[in-house]
This record gives C-alpha cells, sequence and structure tokens, in this order.
C-alpha cells in the first residue's frame, strides 16, 4: 500500500514537471505577447521597459524556472489585466461565486440522481426507469451551455420565473445551479442504475433470496452497500470537473467567477494567471483520482493496490 | 533412443522488478514457478507429464516451444540448442514442434472461418497456392475426422470436441515430427475425451509423431504414454516408464495422484487418506547413497537418484 | 441435413443485436437523416449560408418561407442550420478518423508489447486525463488561431485517448488467448499477430471508439466556437450561433432555440447510436459456453 502511495505520488510529481513544460511553452509560443499595442501606441523602448519589468526580457527556460520556484513558494506572480493584487488574491476572489455555484449543483444533483437511479434499479423498464436514462443521457452527452440556454429560454424568456443572469440575491443562482447539477445527476443516475442491478445479478444476491429474506432487506443491507464503492469514487473528479463547467455557465448566465479568466487570461495573455489556473485544475485532478483509486482500495476489501497478483 | 525434444535444467522465474519504487526498494519478489526442470522426449514416443494445476507443466510446455521467455536452462529439438534463437532462426523448427492447447475454444480465432485457420500455417510460412490450400485443408479435416461442410463455418459453431479437431488439424498441417499437447482433452466431456485420445494414437502412428502429452489425470496417460513424468510444485518429483509409475510409485504425491484415480471396482475403494503438502513434504523417500544412483542434486539434502532401470524419483540423500 | 446448415459470422449476431435495441435503431434512424441533410444541403435549401439575402426581414420569426426565421445579419437562419450540420458533422467524423490514426496503433502496442512501451503509453494518457480538454484546446486554438482543420486537429487529439484505452484492453484480453499463441508457435512474427489477429479481433472497440469519439469531437467544437476560438465567420457552427443567440434572446429567441436544438439532437442522438453499436458489438464474442 504504501509502495502505491510512493508510486502514485511520484508519478504526479513527473505529470505535474511534465504538463507545467507544456503550458509554459505552448502559452509562450501563442503569437503576440500581453504588452502588444492595442489601443495606444507604445515605444519601443517604453515597451522594452515594461518587458523587462516584468521579466519577459529574458530567456524562456530562465522565466520558467524563476516562475516555478515562485510556485514552489506559493508565490504565483502578479496578474497582469489586474497588477492591484496577487494571482492568488484574485483566483480566491473570483473562485467563490464559482464554488458555491458548483459546490450547491454538485451537492443537490448527486443526491437527486442516486435517488432517481435507485427507483430506476428496482422497478426496471418502468416509466421512471425510461425517465431517467432520458435524463442521463441528456445531461452526459449534451454540453453544458445547450442545457443552459435551454433553462434560459424555458424559465426566463417564456415562462419569465426567474432572472436569467446576474449574480447577487439567491433568486438568480437557481437557474445556474440547476444548469450545474445536470451532470453529477446524470452520472450519478446512470452509475446508481447500472451498479445496482449488477449487483442485483450477482449470485450471492441470488442465494440471498434463496434464505427467504425479503428484498428490502436484501436492497438495504446488502445491495447498496456492494454497490456504492463507484459511487464514492466519481464524486471528486466531477466536482473539480465543474470548474470546466464553469467557463460555460458563467458565461451563459454572465456571473462573476473563475470560469471567464480561463478565457481571458489566454486572450490576454496573462502569463502567471494562465498557468496558475491551469496548473491548480491539474493538479487538483491528479489528486482528485489519486484520493478516489485510494477510496476505492480501502473500500473493496478484495483489492489490496500493489500486491503481487497471484496468478 | 534418439531425443527430439529435451529440457535441460530449465527454470522459469517471475519477478516484480518493474516500477521505480521496487527498483528502490530493491525487494525480491520472486515466484519459481519451474525450478530446475531436465526431461527429454524420445523419438516416435509419448511423453505423460503430469501434475496438478500450478505445478509448472504447461509453463514448461510454454517454454518448450519458447512461447514463454526461459529464466535458465536449454531447450534442445533435434539435438539443436534453440534456447537463444532469434524470432526468425527460429522459424523453421517451428515446423518440426507444434501445440495443441486446453481451451479450445480460446485456440481459435473467433473472427476466422475454419478453413482460413487451418490454412494460417501455409500463409505464415509462404507455402503452396491459394487453391493447393484449400485442398490441404479439406485432406486435413477429413484426417482429424470431420467433412468439408465445415470449412466455411466459424468457431463457436462448432462443438468443444470438434474445436479441439481443428486445433490438432492446423497443429499438424506443417507435417511436425513433435506435437506438444497441453492437457487436450481437459475441457471435454467423457466420452470426447475418448475420442480425441484415439485420435491422437491414430495420427501418432500414421505419421510417426513424437508427442508431449500433459494431463492432471494419470488414468488419461495409461493407454498413451511410453513415459511419465510427474511434477510437482515446479519440480521433476518422479519418472519412469508407465507400467513402472503404476505397479510402483515412490513419491508420496505420485502416490497420491495414483490413488486419486476413481475404482471400477467396490471392494478396492478404501477411505483416502487427505494427502496435503505438510504430508508430501515428511514422506519425501530416503535413500542411502549406496543403493541408488545419484543423478543430480537440488540443494544440500534433496537429490534426483536412480532407483532402478530408469526409474528416477526426488529423493532425500543419507 | 448437414448442407442446410446457416453459417453466421460474429457480425450477423451483432447486426442483429443492434435491430432489436430500439433506442439505438430510432437514433441510428434520425442520425442518417441528419448526415443525408448535411450532403445534399444545397438540394434542401436554396440559399447558401452567407448570402444576406434577407436584410430586409432581419430578425423575423419563423414562417413559411423562414422555418427558422432569418438572422440579425439577414441570413435565412434555416440554411444556417443544415449547413452547420456539414461543419459539425464532417468535423465530427474527420476528428473520429484522427482518432482512431492515432488511438489505434498506440493502443495496440501498448497493449501487445506491455512495459515500458506500456508505460510511456499510459504516462501520455495520463496526462490528457487530467488536463481538461476544453481547457487545452483553448490554449492549443489560441495557438493555431481556430479554423477548421486546426479544430478537426485538436479534436483528434482530444479523442484518442479513449480509442486507445478500448484497444489496449481488447489486445491485453486477447493476447495471452491460445490462438495468438498457437499463431505464434507456428511462427508468426509480432506484425503478423497484431495486423491479422489483434487488430481484426478490436473492430468493436474500434467501431465504438470512433463513434464514441464523434459527439465529443462535435462538442468541443461547439464549445470552442461558442467561446468564439472555434470555427470562425461566414462558415456556420452551431456553437458560434448560441453565443450569438445569447445577445437577441429575449426578443428573438429563435436565434437562439434552434441552434441549440440542433447541436442537442445531434449529439444525443450520436451518442445514443454509439451506445447502442457498443452494446450490441460488446458480446463478440458468441456461442463461448
Amino acid at each position: 500500500m504504501i509502495r502505491y502511495i510512493i508510486n502514485r505520488l511520484l508519478s504526479i510529481v513527473f505529470t505535474f514537471f511534465f504538463i507545467s513544460v507544456l503550458i509554459f511553452v505552448l502559452m509562450h509560443a501563442i503569437p503576440g505577447g500581453p504588452f502588444d499595442p492595442v489601443d495606444m501606441p507604445l515605444s519601443d523602448s517604453a515597451k522594452a521597459k515594461i518587458l523587462k519589468q516584468y521579466g519577459l526580457d529574458q530567456p524562456l527556460y530562465v522565466q520558467y524556472f524563476k516562475y516555478m520556484w515562485g510556485v514552489l513558494h506559493f508565490d504565483f506572480g502578479i496578474p497582469y489585466q489586474s497588477p492591484g493584487e496577487t494571482v492568488l488574491e484574485l483566483i480566491g476572489r473570483a473562485w467563490i461565486p464559482s464554488l458555491i455555484l458548483g459546490g450547491s449543483g454538485v451537492l443537490i444533483g448527486a443526491p437527486i440522481g442516486i435517488a432517481l437511479g435507485l427507483i430506476a434499479a428496482i422497478k426496471r423498464n418502468s416509466f421512471i426507469d425510461y425517465f431517467t436514462s432520458a435524463i442521463s443521457t441528456l445531461g452526459l452527452t449534451v454540453p453544458v451551455f445547450v442545457i443552459s440556454m435551454l433553462l434560459i429560454l424555458l424559465f426566463s424568456v417564456w415562462l419569465e420565473w426567474l432572472p436569467a443572469s446576474g449574480w447577487g440575491e439567491p433568486k438568480k443562482w437557481i437557474l445556474p445551479i440547476t444548469a450545474y447539477a445536470a451532470i453529477p445527476m446524470a452520472t450519478y443516475a446512470r452509475y446508481t442504475r447500472s451498479a445496482i442491478l449488477d449487483t442485483l445479478n450477482k449470485p450471492f444476491v441470488t442465494v440471498l433470496r434463496a434464505k427467504g429474506l425479503s428484498e428490502r432487506k436484501i436492497l438495504f443491507r446488502h445491495v447498496i452497500k456492494n454497490s456504492a464503492i463507484p459511487l464514492v469514487t466519481v464524486f471528486l473528479p466531477m466536482f473539480i470537473g465543474t470548474a470546466t463547467g464553469s467557463i460555460f455557465v458563467e458565461a451563459m448566465f454572465r456571473v462573476p467567477g473563475l470560469g471567464a479568466y480561463f478565457v481571458s487570461s489566454i486572450e490576454n495573455k496573462d502569463y502567471p494567471l494562465e498557468m496558475s489556473l491551469l496548473l491548480m485544475i491539474t493538479v487538483m485532478f491528479c489528486f482528485a483520482y489519486f484520493i478516489a483509486d485510494l477510496i476505492y482500495a480501502l473500500l473493496n476489501p478484495r483489492i489490496r493496490l500493489g500486491d503481487k497478483k497471484k496468478q | 533412443m534418439e531425443k527430439v525434444l529435451e529440457l535441460k535444467n530449465v527454470s522459469k522465474i517471475y519477478s516484480e522488478t518493474k516500477n521505480i519504487t521496487n527498483f528502490l526498494s530493491k525487494s525480491d519478489d520472486q515466484f519459481v514457478a519451474v525450478d530446475n526442470v531436465s526431461f527429454s522426449l524420445e523419438s516416435k514416443k509419448v511423453l505423460g507429464l503430469v501434475g496438478e494445476s500450478g505445478s509448472g507443466k504447461s509453463t514448461c510446455a510454454l517454454m518448450a516451444m519458447k512461447l514463454l521467455e526461459i529464466t535458465e536452462g536449454e531447450i534442445f529439438v533435434n539435438n539443436n540448442n534453440i534456447t537463444n534463437l532469434s524470432l526468425q532462426e527460429l522459424k523453421q523448427y517451428r515446423k518440426e514442434m507444434q501445440i495443441v492447447f486446453q481451451d479450445s475454444y480460446s485456440s481459435l480465432d473467433p473472427m476466422m472461418t475454419i478453413s482460413k485457420i487451418i490454412i494460417e500455417p501455409f500463409i505464415i510460412h509462404k507455402m503452396y497456392s491459394t487453391h493447393e490450400r484449400n485442398e490441404i485443408a479439406i485432406d486435413l479435416l477429413e484426417k482429424v475426422g470431420l467433412n468439408k461442410t465445415y470449412t466455411n463455418r466459424y468457431p463457436h459453431e462448432l462443438s468443444g470436441g470438434e474445436r479441439q479437431r481443428v486445433s490438432i488439424a492446423r497443429a499438424l498441417a506443417l507435417k511436425p515430427s513433435i506435437l506438444v499437447a497441453d492437457e487436450p482433452t481437459s475441457a471435454l466431456d467423457v466420452c470426447v475425451k475418448a475420442q480425441v485420445i484415439n485420435l491422437l494414437q491414430d495420427l501418432q502412428d500414421e505419421m510417426g509423431l513424437s508427442i508431449l502429452f500433459i494431463s492432471h489425470e494419470l488414468n488419461v496417460l495409461r493407454s498413451l504414454a511410453d513415459k511419465i513424468t510427474v511434477m510437482y510444485r515446479g519440480r521433476v518429483v518422479e519418472e519412469a516408464p508407465t507400467e513402472q509409475i503404476f505397479a510402483n510409485p515412490i513419491h508420496p504425491y505420485t502416490k497420491s495422484l495414483l490413488e486419486a484415480i476413481p475404482k471400477l471396482d467396490p471392494s478396492l475403494r478404501k477411505r483416502r487418506t487427505f494427502i496435503d503438502d505438510s504430508f508430501i513434504q515428511s514422506n519425501i523417500p530416503k535413500y542411502s547413497l549406496n543403493d541408488v544412483n545419484f543423478v543430480s542434486t537440488n540443494d544440500s539434502q534433496i537429490g534426483f537418484v536412480e532407483i532402478d532401470n530408469n526409474h528416477f524419483v526426488e529423493a532425500q540423500v543419507v | 441435413m448437414e448442407n442446410q446448415y446457416k453459417i453466421r459470422s460474429p457480425f450477423f449476431y451483432a447486426v442483429m443485436r443492434l435491430i432489436s435495441n430500439r433506442a439505438a435503431l430510432v437514433s441510428g434512424i434520425l442520425l442518417s437523416i441528419i448526415v443525408l441533410m448535411a450532403i445534399f444541403a444545397p438540394f434542401i435549401t436554396k440559399t447558401s449560408y452567407e448570402e444576406q439575402k434577407f436584410l430586409m426581414t432581419s430578425l423575423a420569426f419563423p414562417s413559411q418561407t423562414h422555418w427558422f426565421g432569418v438572422d440579425d445579419l439577414g441570413r435565412d437562419l434555416f440554411s444556417r442550420i443544415i449547413y452547420g450540420a456539414r461543419v459539425s458533422l464532417t468535423i465530427g467524423f474527420a476528428a473520429a478518423i484522427c482518432s482512431v490514426f492515432i488511438g489505434l496503433p498506440l493502443g495496440a502496442l501498448s497493449g501487445f508489447y506491455g512495459g515500458k512501451v506500456d508505460w510511456v503509453i499510459m504516462r501520455i494518457i495520463e496526462v490528457f486525463s487530467v488536463v481538461p480538454p476544453l481547457i487545452a484546446a483553448l490554449l492549443l486554438a489560441a495557438l493555431v488561431d481556430g479554423g477548421f482543420f486546426s479544430i478537426i486537429f485538436i479534436a483528434g487529439i482530444f479523442g484518442w485517448v479513449q480509442v486507445c484505452l478500448l484497444v489496449r484492453a481488447q489486445v491485453m484480453a486477447f493476447k495471452e488467448k491460445e490462438f495468438i499463441r498457437s499463431s505464434l508457435a507456428l511462427g508468426a512474427s509480432p506484425m503478423y499477430v497484431i495486423f491479422v489477429h489483434l487488430i481484426p479481433n478490436s473492430i468493436s472497440p474500434i467501431i465504438v471508439g470512433f463513434v464514441q469519439a464523434i459527439p465529443l469531437a462535435m462538442m468541443l467544437e461547439a464549445g470552442l466556437s461558442f467561446l468564439g476560438v472555434g470555427i470562425q465567420p461566414p462558415l456556420p457552427s452551431w456553437g458560434q450561433m448560441i453565443n450569438i443567440g445569447i445577445s437577441f434572446m429575449f426578443f428573438y429567441w429563435h436565434m437562439a432555440l434552434f441552434p441549440t436544438l440542433a447541436l442537442a439532437i445531434t449529439v444525443l442522438v450520436t451518442t445514443l447510436f454509439g451506445d447502442g453499436l457498443r452494446d450490441a458489438l460488446d458480446p463478440t464474442l458468441k456461442g463461448k459456453n
């Protein structure tokens, strides 16, 4: 087990280093620079001065190591588009709306999805089963901005029940949270349904039935416990996945969150912000998968990570 | 007697030193599947290799066919050392030596028709024209007791016995002199089993095959094998002509295998003593060096001795 | 009678299973209709996607003459949706082909040789799995400046992982099988085994991976175009049209609704068809036991 953890951590370090180099090179390979004159003409000497001030005149590898050295000390630099604060402060500020909306989306969507999946699995081939399948396929396939658009058209434009955009009063949160909730709900509905059906088809369930145990006891004492593992492990990656969703949801609902910065930092060549955002997402995903695998191993008595496989 | 296939002190050790942390910690997670095994197959004879599952007999077969890397030891085919040959150099020896596996279903590519499967050897070795290939395929099918209606079928449409016949037809396509049969009958039911064994016997007479027949049941080998080698936990524990093994088993493991054969006469049935590993370990035969012919030694106390003419057993030497 | 025996290939059973799956059948038919509409776009609508013929009636609501209405620049929205299907489907198919071309050899090599080859390929896949495709695609799109072929290339780069994993799993499951060993025992080279046995036996995962890569590529294209870094006007893209639709949705809902529905239906139908194919092809080894 410990060997497995060390192995995974080493692999995360490797992935992190590789991705950081890749992103850094890609970022700088995009034509144009952050201080190319757009509105006001900038003299060459003035531009050179600014470049020097931000260290952009140095060779790329020097810039890379300087930046990464800073990152190792939790110094992520200063965003070019908002020089009054550090990157960390900006992310911390913009994170709050994204976290509230995305977090509530997952926390609301997941239980509903689990409930739907459970009912669908028990009442197989019923109306609710088909309904759940339809909903989960829609949520998993249709891009989140399409869902957002349909929500807006339905609830804001035609029914005029809810405001379509903005941030502040909780009424404005309802639609974005619903949009965020679509993916977790769909994922959980599908996973739960297939996991429960899988378990119901296992021989041990037949044995329990043969023993005369009631269906309800079989379901709550045995089946759910045995189907829970995949449900626990998808949670973290899905939660972090809302960060990508925020790009669209926040653009659709005009929420001043983190999402817009992903696009604007790339457009404006805001290197420190761009690098920090991408590294942050990468590291979170690495650890989310890592923790998911660990939880999987802990919950599943049959799997002992890193043990020698017999036969 | 001429030896056509010989394994000399062959070992297979699986060790896990794949990833970085294992490399750092330098731990030796080793599993010895086959431990210093030697045996030989004589021309136009049948050698039975018997042992329980996990005893390393199939590993030996795969190594003999050079389908599995050999950790230590050497393999000879017609007195040529093939241990370190490249894939290209091995190709000509492939014509000499073929294998039939236990699982008839997975032995045949599910996406290919029977005739395609049978002519595959000719495609690989670029032999004959398309027309000749198809004719030979039908000949081969008839030789193994099938007919040409089978040519366009798929493996999933055949029964287990029929599939095993197809496997045998493919193995014999190149007219090999050596056939390794890796439990070819274990997955078949009793009467089909007998048919396949009869087929192999007929083909042996007809084509002058030398067969290495692997099985976990001694009674299958009784009528078929000339000599039997018993493997236990990756080692050869006893080797003798077939009659000797049945008449005078020495090693406790051989005895237990013999006892496992169901007996027809109820009066011969006795309460079987449950034989486990510790029983075998503690009942290893003991011989004094004066009485027997010492052959080789695995470690300081256990050695391979010849107790009778061509009857070898692993024993404690005192 | 032996002679009357009907010979059925594994493929036959897959087709039967596919036809008996109602959702897959319906989505397959719908998908074919969309594909046909995209191919024969010039015959279905007389106005092209960029002609600003209807400036006088720009932003008109759906009517007999303009089924989906007219957009802000006086273009027939129905034509733009149909031609948008061309763009979306072409990108989906082309990217899926790219995905197979990258994923198939890598998956086969990784599965067959294992060890170091596998380790390297798995690390590459790990990198792809922790970087959200959309964000990386944003970077790449900024680098190559949008455009039709760049999007295909980008979608291919992110689509191959699934194909690779599917093929790898299949090859790993098959390479220990006896028919592979038999072939090697007959003297076949590793390349022969890969091409003659392993790849034909991986045809189901390849088809499944191919079909599943299509909606992913279409979504990626729509996402990038929505954010303004994908397909550039005047070439019509549903994602781009949805983005424009946002500004008009409160007063001219048709500008937002139709591209949204077109994208939703196409992606949904393709995915359902892909799932149906997977279910039909999954039990490839019919007749075992």
